[in-house]
C-alpha cells in the first residue's frame, strides 16, 4: 500500500558542473555517452574527460536521474551500437531547480553589480 | 584493435560494478574521442585520455561517489534528527530536565569512581618499563621481633645488605622507606615535611631523570655519609622554592644535620607508594633517629624498608622467587643479629624470600580504600540502572502518548527504522548531553571525594587525569543508556498497528497490557534497587553510629596529643630524666591543664607493641600457659588523663619506680579476664615476658589493674593490656607522646595549641613538638568507614529520588490512560474515595512487590556487605524492614497526588474522552 517515496529534488542540490551539464545536455533528447562528451565540450568550453564523464553518469543512473536505452546506432559518428541516455522526470526536476538555485544566485549577483544588466 | 583493448585493461582502474555497467560505453567513447579528423587515433589525445580513465577509476575505488554521497545523506539525516529531537525535548522540558538529571548523576557518579579506581589501582608507575619492577619480601614473616617502623616494612638494613649481596635474579637492587623529617631553612621555624629514604641505585633502577640538576646515585649513599645530598619533590620545590632553578647548591636542614640539594625529581614522578607524594628524598645513610633509639641501619631488628629491584631480561616472578628461595637460607644465617631473643631464632633462619609485581608501586591507600570504592562502584553502576529504568519508562509514556502520530506516519509510509531512529535519536541526544554534564560533574565528584578524604586521612595524594581509559568508560556508560533506555521505548512503538489506533474507541478505554506489564516491571525493578541501595546505607550508616559511639573505655574529648621532639636540645643522657621531669611540671602548671601523661602507645593511633606473657604459678594458685599480649608505656598521669579508672591496687609512682627498683606492671580487666580466670587478686602476682632484642626475660610485678580501654583501632575488640613503667625505663628518650587534657571553661579549644606551643618553647626552643586534637585523630581513623557511609548514603537518596519519580511519573501516566474506565467506574457508582484507594492500592502492590524482589537480592549481596559492617549482622532484619518502611511512605507520597486527581475527575468529561 505505501509506496516508495521520492527523494525531493532539493536533496540532489548543489549539483557538480559536470552533473548539471549532463543533464541540461540530455534534456534537449536522448544522447550517447561520445555525444554528450562532445556538446559539453563545445558549448561550455569545458574541458571534460571521458573518466569524469562516465563517473557522473554512473552516479546519475545510481540516483535515477537518467536510465539507460537499448544500444543503436548513430549515424552522425560512425554507426557503431551505443547505448543512449535519457532524462528520468525526477532528473528533469531536478535540473530544473538547480537551474534556479543558478539563476537566483545570478540574481544576486547582477544587483551587487558584478554582472552587467542584460536586457 | 589496439586502442579499445588497452582501453579495457585501463577499465581495470575501475571497481567491477562499473566496468560491468558502464565499461563497454566508456571505451567506446574514449577510442572514438582519440580519433583526429582523419579518423586515425592521435595517441597523444589517446594517452591523455587514458590518463583520466585511470584517475577516474581509482577515484571511483577510493570511495564509490554514491557510497560517500549514502553516508553523508546519513550524517545529515542523523542531524535532522538530532534537531528535531532537540525541538521535541525542549518542548517537553520537565522531561528533558528530569532525564539530563538523572543521566548525567548517573554518568558522573560511575565516572568519578571509576577516575578513584583508576588513580589508585590501574595505573602503573611513571617509571621505565614498570613491569620488570618487582617486590622482595618475606613470604613466613609472621612472628618476626623487632621494631616495625613503617606499614610495608619489609626487611632490615641487614637483610638488604644481604640480598644486595647474593642475588642474581636481578640486573639492579634497592631499598626504600618513608617517613617524616624536621625540615627547616635558613632560619624559619623547623616543620615536618615527608621523606622517602633511598639507596644509591635507587633513581637509576627506576630509570628516574631529574628536572634539574641531578638524581642520587651511589657516590651519595656511601656509609658515614659525610655530606649528605639531598633530592627535591617537584611540587615541594615549587610550593617551597618558588620553582627557582637556583636553588641547586642551597642548604636546608633535615633534623640536626646539614644536606646539599643537588636535583629536583620531574612533575610526574611522586614516588613508588601509590597515595603519597615525597617532599625530599635523602640517601639511605643519612638515617635521622630519634635520638635515643639504636641507629636503624646498624640494628638487625628495626625492619623500616622495601627491597625492590628490577628483574633481569628473561626472568619471570615465578623465576625469582625460587632463586630468592633458594638463596633464603644462607641469608638469613648470615644476616642474624645477635641480639634476636633466642626463641625466635629458628623462626628467623626459616624465612623464605619472595618476588612479587611491583609494577603499580606499593600503596596503604589501595588496601585501605579499594575495597570501598569497588562496592561504591557497584552501586553507583545500580543507581544508573535504576536511573535507566526510569527514563525508559518515561520514554514508553511518551512513546505511548504519541501513538497516534506515529501510526499516522506509518500509514504514510515510514518504514520501522525510521520510526526506531526517531525515538532513538532522543535517547541518543540525551545520552550526548547527559555525558558531556556528567564528565563535568565526575571531575566535580571525584575531587570532592579526594578532598574529603585528604583533610580526614594523612595527606591523600592522587592525580586524577581524564585519560582514554575514563573517557572509554564514560562514552561506554553513556551508550549503554542509550540504547537501554531508548531501545525500550523504540521497539514498543514499532509493534503499533496503525489501523487499530486511529480508531478513536479502542484508544483511552484499556491500556495495552503488554505494555503497561513492561511499565510495571521497571518500577519494580526500580523500587527492588532502591530498597538494596537504601538498606545497605543504612546498615553503613549504623555501622559508623556504632563505630563512633562505641565505649572506649577511655575519654578522648577535650584531649590533645603532643608528639614532642626535643633531640635538638643535646641533652646528655644522665639530665634527660630531670629535663623531662621539668617540661612535664611546667606542662601541668598551664593556665587550662587539668592533667598530663605520656605514653608509648597511643591508644587508637594505629601502633601497637605485643609480646608473649604468663604467669607464674604462686603458692596455691596455678600460673598460666604462654599467650600474647598487647604492651604500652605509661606514667600516672597516662590513667588519670584519659580517664581510665583504676580498679584495683595501685598506679605508677615516679618515685617508687625507678630504673633500679624491681620492674611493675599495670594490667587491664580482659587481661585478667584471660590469664587470670580462676579468680583471686592479680596484685602481687608475677607476669614474665618473653625476651626482646636487647631485653632477656623480665619478670613483673603486678601492681594495678586498671578498666579496659581501646588499644590499636576501633574495629579491634577489647584486649588483653601489660602497661609498664615509662620511669623504669633504662634510658629515657628525647622523644615523647604525650596526652594533655584541658577545660573548656579555662581555654577555649583553638587556644590550646598555641599555648602549648609556648609552653615548649619556653622549655626550650629547640624542641619540636606536633600536636593533634585526640578526637579529630579517631575520626580521622572512621574515614573508610565515612566515606562507604556517605556515599553510599548519597547514591541511595538519589536511588530513592529516582524511584519516586518514576513511580509518580507511572501512576501519573496510567490514570491519565484510563480516565475513560474511571469515568465510567464513577458513573456505575464508585465514589471518589474508592478510586482514590484504587489507585494508591495498585501502586502499593507494586511497591510491594518491588520490597519482596529487593530483600531477596539483598539476602544475596548481604554476604558481601557482612564483612564491611560494624556490630551488625549481615542480615540485619531491622535494616531491611527500616527500608521497606521509608519506601512506603515514598510510594504513598508519589502516589497520592495522581490518586487525589483521579478521584477529583468530573465522569462525564471522562467518560467523553
Amino acid at each position: 500500500m505505501a509506496r516508495p517515496t521520492e527523494p525531493a529534488p532539493q536533496s540532489f542540490l548543489p549539483l557538480t558542473s559536470v552533473v548539471f551539464e549532463i543533464l541540461v545536455t540530455l534534456a534537449s533528447g536522448d544522447r550517447h555517452g561520445y555525444s554528450i562528451l562532445t556538446e559539453i565540450r563545445d558549448r561550455s568550453r569545458e574541458p571534460l574527460r571521458v573518466g569524469s564523464l562516465y563517473r557522473a553518469i554512473g552516479r546519475l543512473l545510481d540516483d535515477r536521474l537518467i536510465e539507460e536505452l537499448d544500444e543503436r546506432p548513430d549515424p552522425d559518428v560512425d554507426d557503431q551500437r551505443r547505448r543512449y541516455y535519457r532524462l528520468t522526470d525526477l532528473g528533469r526536476r531536478v535540473a530544473a531547480a538547480e537551474a534556479r538555485r543558478l539563476d537566483l544566485q545570478l540574481r544576486h549577483a547582477r544587483a551587487a553589480r558584478l554582472l552587467a544588466d542584460r536586457r | 584493435m589496439l586502442a579499445s583493448f588497452l582501453g579495457r585493461l585501463l577499465l581495470l582502474a575501475f571497481p567491477r560494478r562499473f566496468r560491468d555497467r558502464l565499461g563497454r560505453p566508456l571505451v567506446q567513447t574514449l577510442v572514438t574521442d582519440s580519433r583526429g579528423r582523419s579518423g586515425r587515433i592521435a595517441w597523444s589525445r589517446f594517452t591523455a585520455g587514458a590518463f583520466d580513465v585511470v584517475r577516474a577509476g581509482l577515484g571511483e575505488r577510493a570511495g564509490s561517489v554514491p557510497e560517500r554521497r549514502r553516508r553523508r545523506a546519513m550524517l545529515e539525516a542523523l542531524w535532522q534528527d538530532l534537531r528535531v529531537a532537540g525541538r521535541r525535548l525542549n518542548q517537553s522540558r520537565g522531561f528533558a530536565v528530569v532525564a539530563l538529571l538523572t543521566l548525567a548523576l548517573g554518568i558522573g557518579a560511575n565516572t568519578a569512581l571509576f577516575q578513584l579506581l583508576e588513580a589508585i589501582r590501574f595505573r602503573s608507575l611513571p617509571i621505565t618499563a614498570p613491569s620488570e619492577l618487582a617486590e622482595v619480601r618475606i613470604q613466613n614473616f609472621d612472628g618476626a621481633r623487632g621494631s616495625f617502623s613503617i606499614w610495608h616494612a619489609g626487611a632490615t638494613n641487614g637483610i638488604f645488605e644481604e640480598i644486595r649481596r647474593r642475588q642474581q635474579t636481578f640486573s639492579s637492587v634497592f631499598a626504600w622507606s618513608t617517613g617524616g623529617a624536621r625540615f627547616s631553612r635558613d632560619t624559619n621555624a623547623p616543620r615536618f615535611v615527608s621523606q622517602i629514604l633511598v639507596s644509591g641505585a635507587f633513581f637509576e633502577t627506576l630509570g628516574v631523570q631529574p628536572a634539574l640538576g641531578r638524581v642520587l646515585t651511589d657516590a651519595d649513599d656511601v656509609r658515614g655519609c659525610a655530606s649528605p645530598a639531598v633530592v627535591l619533590g617537584h611540587a615541594f620545590w615549587q610550593s617551597e622554592f618558588g620553582g627557582d632553578p637556583r636553588v641547586l647548591g642551597k642548604r636546608i636542614m633535615l633534623g640536626r644535620d646539614a644536606y646539599e640539594i643537588v636535583g629536583v625529581t620531574p612533575r610526574e614522578f611522586t614516588g613508588l607508594e601509590v597515595g603519597r607524594r615525597f617532599d625530599v628524598a635523602a640517601p639511605l645513610c643519612s638515617e635521622w633517629l630519634p635520638a635515643g633509639s639504636s641507629n636503624r641501619l646498624e640494628s638487625g631488628t628495626e625492619w623500616f624498608l622495601i627491597v625492590m629491584g628490577r628483574l633481569k631480561p628473561g626472568w619471570t616472578l615465578d623465576r625469582a622467587s625460587g632463586h630468592l628461595a633458594s638463596i633464603s637460607p644462607a641469608l638469613f644465617a648470615a644476616a642474624l643479629p645477635a641480639n634476636y631473643p633466642t626463641e625466635s631464632i629458628a623462626g628467623y633462619r626459616a624465612f623464605r624470600l619472595e618476588a612479587l609485581g611491583a609494577a603499580y608501586g606499593v600503596s596503604s591507600t589501595r588496601e585501605q580504600y579499594a575495597a570501598p570504592l569497588w562496592f561504591l562502584q557497584a552501586t553507583a553502576l545500580l543507581v544508573l540502572l535504576v536511573g535507566c529504568a526510569n527514563l525508559a519508562n518515561l520514554m514508553l509514556a511518551r512513546g505511548a502518548a504519541r501513538e497516534r502520530e506515529i501510526a499516522a506516519r506509518v500509514a504514510l509510509g515510514a518504514s520501522r527504522l525510521q520510526i526506531v531512529r526517531v525515538v532513538l535519536a532522543e535517547s541518543l541526544l540525551l545520552s550526548i548531553l547527559g555525558a558531556v554534564l556528567g564528565a563535568w560533574l565526575a571531575h566535580e565528584i571525584s575531587g570532592a571525594i579526594v578532598r574529603f578524604l585528604d583533610g580526614r586521612a594523612n595527606q591523600l595524594y592522587l592525580e586524577l587525569v581524564l585519560d582514554w581509559r575514563v573517557v572509554g568508560f564514560t562514552s561506554f556508560v553513556a551508550v549503554l543508556t542509550c540504547v537501554l533506555s531508548g531501545l525500550a521505548a523504540a521497539w514498543r512503538s514499532c509493534g503499533v498497528s496503525a489501523a487499530g489506533l486511529l480508531r478513536s474507541a479502542e484508544r483511552g478505554l484499556t491500556d495495552n497490557r503488554a505494555r503497561v506489564g513492561l511499565r510495571r516491571t521497571l518500577v519494580i525493578a526500580q523500587v527492588a534497587l532502591s530498597l538494596v541501595l537504601l538498606a545497605g546505607a543504612l546498615l553503613f550508616a549504623r555501622s559508623l553510629h556504632n563505630l563512633t559511639r562505641q565505649d572506649l573505655g577511655f575519654r578522648p574529648d577535650g584531649v590533645t596529643v603532643a608528639y614532642v621532639d626535643a633531640s635538638g636540645m643535646n641533652i646528655p643522657i644522665d639530665k634527660r630524666a630531670d629535663f623531662k621531669e621539668q617540661m612535664l611540671r611546667r606542662l601541668r602548671s598551664a593556665p587550662g591543664v587539668v592533667a598530663v601523661g605520656e605514653t608509648t602507645v597511643v591508644p587508637l593511633s594505629n601502633s601497637s607493641s605485643d609480646n608473649e606473657v604468663w604467669i607464674e604459678s604462686a603458692a596455691g594458685a596455678a600460673g598460666s600457659p604462654r599467650a600474647s599480649s598487647s604492651f604500652s608505656g605509661a606514667d600516672a598521669g597516662f590513667f588519670r588523663t584519659l580517664e581510665i579508672p583504676l580498679l584495683a591496687g595501685r598506679t605508677f609512682d615516679a618515685a617508687l619506680d625507678t630504673p633500679s627498683a624491681p620492674p611493675v606492671a599495670i594490667v587491664n580487666g580482659a587481661f585478667v579476664n584471660q590469664f587470670l580466670p580462676a579468680g583471686g587478686s592479680a596484685i602481687g602476682r608475677r607476669l614474665w615476658r618473653q625476651a626482646r632484642p636487647d631485653f632477656p626475660e623480665t619478670a613483673y610485678e603486678i601492681v594495678g589493674v586498671v578498666g579496659n580501654a581501646k588499644y590499636e583501632h576501633l574495629r579491634q575488640p577489647l584486649v588483653p593490656i601489660v602497661y609498664t613503667a615509662i620511669s623504669q625505663r633504662p634510658q629515657p628518650s628525647t622523644f615523647s607522646q604525650l596526652v594533655i587534657r584541658t577545660t573548656r571553661t579555662a581555654l577555649a579549644p583553638e587556644a590550646v595549641v598555641p599555648m602549648l606551643k609556648g609552653v615548649f618553647a619556653q622549655a626550650g626552643a629547640a624542641i619540636v613538638p606536633t600536636f593533634q586534637d585526640y578526637r579529630e585523630m579517631i575520626d580521622r581513623s572512621l574515614v573508610q568507614d565515612a566515606l562507604l557511609a556517605a556515599l553510599s548514603g548519597f547514591f541511595a537518596v538519589l536511588a530513592v529520588l529516582l524511584a519516586t519519580i518514576g513511580l509518580y511519573g507511572s501512576v501519573s501516566f496510567a490514570v491519565s490512560r484510563r480516565t475513560a474506565e474511571i469515568g465510567l467506574r464513577m458513573a456505575l457508582g464508585a465514589d471518589r474515595r474508592g478510586i482514590f484507594r484504587m489507585v494508591i492500592g495498585e501502586a502499593f502492590v507494586l511497591v510491594a512487590i518491588g520490597c519482596a524482589t529487593g530483600w531477596l537480592i539483598a539476602a544475596a549481596v548481604a554476604r558481601m556487605l557482612g564483612t564491611m559492617a560494624y556490630g551488625l549482622t549481615p542480615n540485619d532484619p531491622a535494616t531491611l524492614f527500616a527500608a521497606c518502611a521509608l519506601l512506603a511512605v515514598v510510594a504513598l507520597a508519589a502516589s497520592a497526588m495522581p490518586a487525589r486527581r483521579a478521584a477529583r475527575l468530573d465522569p462525564m468529561v471522562a467518560c467523553r474522552e
